[in-house]
């Protein structure tokens, strides 16, 4: 495998959705490529950056209609 | 909160369809921010962004007691959303007010590569590394995660959507699809694009763009890069890199 089609697949082997027939090729090319790796590892800490990222906390000015709407709601016993 | 929240989702079902308050409340709670920041891929204006939301919010106390469970919960709020937020934007585009029209058109032509099509070109050279323990550190540091966010927030709309969807709520690439009516492979390259560009960001962060720099591994003094960002591909940034003394 060389760097363009590791490149190719890099997104697939981040989301482990790599065909497993491409797994051995992609990761010895990961062994070989100084760059290639360097750049598929910043794309991982990236990825985990993200997931990690604190959930946007937001005030809601209208929550209380909200809750008076859902409380309103015909037929909520009749389920 | 927001995991154990998720994990009982049957529970929090349960609890919606037959009436309960207090579960309601902690939904909307737990959701409100990140379902804004979803709507404000859709509109620039914050407060059409909060009527996205409250409509959504409204159409989900409408629906919730016929919801069969076909998607989970979260999906399914999403998707109601994205149609508020389609609708919502296409009817104030109509007025002439200023909002992103509704629709997937990447109007992003920066990219570093797209999945099919191969690189431009071959590293020029070894790629600096960022020097980190490991990833939390990006999250560790203020500066850090303020560049973190500021990248998301740089996104292009379409990117930025699937983005979120994908990696801060986890949500699967088959839903994405489904939430947002696009195809998989456009799904694929919109989630790549996205994370290449808050790579590129986290990358200038790292060397030296943020107000504290940190030091590149080969001990040089970390100096602000200036990335060529016509094409912003990684030949441009390694060049940069190794033309400083």
């Amino acid at each position: 495998m060389n760097c363009r089609e590791a490149i190719d697949v890099m997104d697939r082997a981040l989301d482990d959705t790599l065909q497993p027939d491409l797994k051995p090729a992609f990761r010895d090319h990961m062994t070989t490529c100084d760059p290639c790796r360097t750049y598929f590892e910043q794309l991982q800490i990236t990825v985990e950056a993200l997931r990690g990222l604190p959930r946007g906390e937001a005030k809601n000015p209208r929550r209380g209609e909200l809750l008076d709407e859902f409380t309103r709601k015909p037929g909520r016993d009749s389920k | 909160m927001a995991k154990n929240l998720w994990d009982a989702e049957k529970e929090i079902v349960a609890a919606l369809q037959a009436g309960d308050e207090t579960a309601f409340a902690a939904l909307v709670d737990d959701l409100h921010g990140r379902l804004l920041a979803l709507a404000r891929t859709f509109t620039s204006s914050p407060s059409l962004a909060e009527d996205i939301v409250q409509e959504t919010w409204l159409a989900v106390i409408r629906g919730v007691r016929g919801f069969e469970e076909r998607s989970s919960l979260r999906t399914w709020i999403f998707s109601i959303l994205v149609r508020r937020a389609k609708t919502l934007a296409a009817r104030e585009a109509r007025r002439g007010e200023v909002a992103n029209p509704p629709g997937d058109a990447e109007t992003d032509s920066e990219q570093e590569w797209e999945p099919g099509l191969g690189r431009q070109g071959l590293w020029n050279g070894p790629l600096p590394s960022w020097g980190l323990e490991n990833p939390e550190e990006v999250l560790q540091r203020e500066e850090g995660l303020r560049a973190l966010e500021n990248a998301v927030a740089d996104l292009p709309d379409p990117q930025r959507r699937v983005v979120l969807l994908r990696d801060v709520e986890d949500v699967s690439p088959a839903d994405i699809c489904n939430i947002l009516g696009i195809s998989e492979t456009n799904q694929r390259v919109l989630l790549h694009r996205g994370r290449a560009r808050i790579r590129r960001a986290l990358d200038q962060f790292f060397r030296g763009g943020g107000e504290r720099s940190y030091r590149a591994m080969d001990g040089a003094t970390s100096t602000t890069i200036r990335c060529e960002h016509s094409r912003g591909s990684i030949e441009s940034e390694t060049r940069a890199q190794h033309e400083l003394p």
